[in-house]
């Protein structure tokens, strides 16, 4: 056990901690975010770099930017003051029956369970990280995360992309409220102008690292859609969103994810292999509207409701 | 193995707390905020549980997990603050009825 | 082709069509939706039709290695007599739910058009957890149930429903999280997160690790979660009872299910590794309390679709009887899954019918309360009919499926020796036809004037549910047949009684 990781133990319990107990959710969201972004840094530490990067990118960066844009909007819409003089504690004391002391020391208890447990289990040395480092070679994939995520268990991969889709219809079903217009900001502007490429860049090669080092097809997305919005908040002339969430850009990766996966699947002779000598390419292809859909998809959840 | 991992505590008291969060907090987002603390304490358990590989690498399946798991979490979330947005504008409340302060509400 | 080769495109086809028609449906301009439904249902119909054919071929399981990885690298899917049943009634359920809501929305309503792509999703992901022999995977396929569900819950966009949706979300994600845990733990403790694997490594080490257990409880109060098992069932009555009148159905009549069915899944698979009698136990009393509760809450509603909310609660609760006695090794075990299973099928059956029809009477009458009903039996005689048949089966009477589903659990009880739960079981079909009879009751009043100028409605709307309704009234026919099919192989633990 050395300092600096329980430096970052220590550090992730009090952010975490904090952003819990905030007063207002605005705060507890920015504490989220720099929660997150340690996170990271922990899964780097941990040896896990493709989790970092969407740890950042999706964990950090999407989640708590969607609560932050919430959190202002409660409270820029607040009528009166009636919040002004808040209780100490963000959890006041709910009408109807609530045993909170009840319900704390059943979640100590549980977590207490918990850590027994976790301490007691011996990890088998490194089962699965063999039986993926043996079949490598014959997935054609270069990258074992990679390979994990789009040849082995490529059938989670698609079904994680049909719940955000669903996650995305659902959003589209519940219209978001009009957002006032932002005003021009030069200063932001400037900054988008140099940032938005640069981004676009970081996507194109996050996707075509994707298949030999970390990377790949949601942390491409993710700043994707990090791009574009910052392109719409900056009020740059080019504004994909609207053409950008519509249904069919959305639906895109899914659909060909799911069209390749049948079609090379009967030629391989299991739905969702690859004929061997085309996985490469398949994958690529897979991973490119992935891309462009998770990008779309994260944009979409962000208030960009379909055009009619 | 050498020693215990710090991150198996850790992970456990981040669970702790997503889980009293999500019981106790009286705001939907606040709810949301610790749930995805909560699944955050779950994957870095997930992690510190599998040892790394030899060349220092984590589990690829377990990386693999994991990733799934934060984009899953960020579709329940996106899909949680929206409706909660738009009960927001309907009812003007940003809890649900049963989580109300036990003050005057019309 | 071998047949491995088909087996392995047709069974992910299962999950992977009702996906594309959702994705088409979705993006896709709506003059298509009717044609894609009909294409996507008689496509899955066909499928299902294959499956069965090929299962009356050989005994054996169906199974697919997506990929062509074999588990534990990769994910297998695996059709058993079980995952079969579902299958087909899912899609007897959807077919009847489709053509309703066909007639149901008002042409071209924004609901309507968010309808049809989040049904079929969900259908997907119904469909997903039934087949899955992975423990993520399953964990994946419930989160893409779970958010359609509540996509679905959340379309009218009112404030109730919007309030309902949430309650309902927040539910499933801490659920949600608890089963991701115990992955964690099992996948920690096995290296392997195939189902047979996990239950073949925990039966091979002498005594099963403590975590082992910890880890199937924590599963096992997430499904309970999910299923709203009192008194987990917080969430249910207002999600059920708020819907719209098609997703009201589904969710009472599917999405409950397939919870359900998971932890049936990994209860007979882990059973063999871990003592489970007094958790049986204990399933069964939270059963009776919920069987209790649900029936007097329904007893006290205004509202026809919460009353038929708080009876779903009130027949999960005897979905969940039969775990006292479904241990391996122990008498009656081989029973109590039937009953377990001929009761799913019942339920999912007749509360669909019965929403259904109740959408019906509330359309007509304009109002959602009680006093629809007055009357019903002049002005919408269908859908009293159908009303009626569902209501025969969820009490328990012959000829119906409920029927045939009560009589193999006290059988069941008989053969354990457990006679006290005889009273309970007959108890609780007296607690169900009060409830019952009261909404009926009300069917024989003179009409209030007020219903009388409202506009007919089609006549499909009542065929649907009454089509659910004679499949649930008269299924007790078929009942010693379907018990007897799935005997031949879902109870595979040695030395088990029959």
């Amino acid at each position: 056990m050395n300092a600096t990781d329980l430096l970052l133990a220590l550090a992730l319990l009090l952010l975490a901690g904090s952003a819990l107990l905030a007063r207002s959710v605005q705060i507890a969201s920015v504490l989220f975010i720099a929660f997150g972004l340690l996170l990271a840094l922990v899964w780097v530490r941990l040896g896990a770099p493709d989790v970092a990067l969407a740890e950042a990118a999706i964990g950090a960066g999407v989640a708590g930017a969607l609560l932050m844009l919430a959190a202002s909007e409660f409270e820029s819409r607040r009528i009166g003051g009636s919040r002004a003089a808040g209780p100490r504690l963000p959890w006041p004391r709910p009408q109807g029956w609530r045993p909170r002391w009840a319900l704390v020391l059943l979640a100590l208890a549980c977590a207490a369970v918990l850590l027994l447990a976790v301490l007691a289990i011996e990890p088998l040395a490194g089962a699965a990280t063999e039986a993926v480092a043996r079949n490598l070679p014959q997935s054609e994939i270069a990258h074992p995360v990679t390979a994990v995520l789009l040849s082995f268990r490529a059938y989670d991969t698609l079904l994680e992309i049909a719940v955000l889709l669903v996650a995305v219809v659902a959003v589209q079903a519940a219209p978001a409220p009009p957002q006032r217009a932002l005003a021009h900001d030069p200063v932001l502007a400037r900054v988008a102008a140099i940032t938005v490429p640069l981004a676009l860049l970081v996507a194109l090669y996050l996707l075509w690292a994707g298949s030999s080092r970390s990377g790949g097809a949601f942390q491409a997305g993710a700043v994707l859609a990090g791009a574009v919005l910052l392109a719409r908040f900056a009020s740059l002339p080019l504004d994909p969103q609207s053409r950008l969430t519509r249904p069919p850009v959305l639906a895109l990766g899914l659909a060909l994810f799911i069209l390749i996966g049948l079609v090379a699947g009967a030629l391989a002779g299991a739905a969702l292999g690859y004929p061997s000598g085309w996985v490469k390419p398949l994958v690529l292809a897979i991973e490119a509207a992935l891309m462009v859909s998770i990008g779309a998809t994260l944009v979409a959840l962000f208030g960009g409701s379909k055009t009619a | 193995m050498s020693g215990v991992s710090i991150w198996l505590p850790t992970g456990s008291a981040l669970v702790l707390f997503g889980l009293l969060g999500m019981l106790l907090a009286s705001s939907i987002l606040r709810k949301l905020l610790a749930f995805n603390v909560m699944g955050s304490g779950i994957f870095l358990l997930l992690l510190a549980l599998r040892p790394p590989g030899p060349d220092g690498v984590a589990d690829p399946v377990a990386q693999a997990l994991i990733i799934t798991g934060i984009v899953i979490a960020i579709a329940a979330t996106a899909l949680g603050v929206r409706l909660a947005r738009r009960y927001f504008e309907l009812s003007g409340h940003t809890e649900l009825p049963e989580d109300r302060a036990a003050t005057r509400d019309d | 082709m071998t047949e491995a080769m088909t087996e392995a495109l047709l069974l992910p086809l299962l999950v992977l069509w009702p996906l594309a028609i959702g994705l088409g449906l979705y993006a896709l301009p709506e003059r298509a939706s009717a044609a894609l439904q009909v294409l996507g249902t008689l496509v899955l119909a066909g499928l299902i039709a294959t499956v069965f054919a090929t299962m009356l071929a050989s005994p054996e399981p169906l199974r697919a290695a997506l990929g062509g990885w074999a588990a534990p690298l990769g994910i297998e899917l695996v059709a058993d007599r079980l995952a079969q049943a579902m299958l087909l009634l899912t899609l007897l359920v959807y077919a009847a739910v489709l053509l309703y809501a066909q007639a149901y929305f008002a042409h071209g309503s924004e609901a309507a058009q968010r309808f049809w792509p989040l049904a079929w999703m969900l259908w997907a992901g119904l469909n997903a957890g039934y087949l899955s022999a992975d423990l993520f995977n399953l964990y994946v396929a419930l989160e893409l149930v779970g958010l359609a569900a509540v996509g679905l819950t959340a379309l009218t966009g009112q404030s109730t429903a919007l309030a309902a949706a949430l309650r309902y979300l927040l539910a499933a994600l801490l659920a949600s999280n608890l089963f991701l845990l115990a992955v964690v733990l099992l996948y920690a403790a096995t290296g392997s997160l195939a189902l047979d694997s996990i239950g073949a490594h925990l039966a091979a080490v002498g005594t099963t690790p403590w975590y082992a257990k910890l880890a199937l409880a924590l599963v096992l109060v997430s499904l309970a979660l999910k299923t709203a098992l009192a008194p987990l069932h917080f969430w249910l009555p207002a999600a059920h009872g708020n819907a719209v009148t098609p997703v009201s159905a589904l969710l009472s009549a599917l999405v409950l299910k397939v919870s359900l069915l998971i932890f049936l899944r990994l209860w007979l698979e882990f059973a063999p590794a871990l003592d489970l009698a007094a958790l049986g136990l204990l399933l069964a009393l939270l059963g009776l309390l919920a069987s209790v509760w649900g029936s007097v809450l329904a007893l006290t509603q205004r509202k026809i679709k919460m009353l038929i909310a708080y009876s779903s609660v009130a027949q999960v609760g005897y979905l969940f009887l039969p775990f006292a006695w479904l241990l391996p090794g122990g008498l009656g075990a081989a029973l109590a899954l039937e009953a377990t299973v001929l009761h799913l099928l019942a339920h999912a059956l007749a509360k669909a019918a019965m929403f259904l029809a109740a959408g019906v009477l509330v359309l007509s009458a304009g109002r959602d309360d009680l006093v629809s009903l007055r009357g019903a039996v002049a002005r919408e005689p269908l859908a009293f009919a159908a009303l009626t048949l569902a209501g025969v089966s969820l009490i328990g009477l012959p000829p119906s499926l409920g029927f045939a589903a009560k009589w193999q659990m006290m059988q069941a009880a008989l053969l354990a020796d457990q006679w006290p739960w005889l009273l309970w079981l007959l108890g609780g079909t007296l607690l169900t036809a009060a409830y019952v009879f009261r909404v009926l009751r009300l069917a024989f009043l003179p009409t209030p004037e007020a219903f009388e100028a409202r506009a007919p409605l089609p006549q499909r709307l009542s065929l649907c549910a009454l089509a659910l309704a004679l499949l649930a009234a008269l299924g007790g026919f078929g009942a010693a047949a379907l018990s007897d099919w799935l005997a031949a192989e879902t109870l595979l633990w040695p030395g088990s009684g029959a």
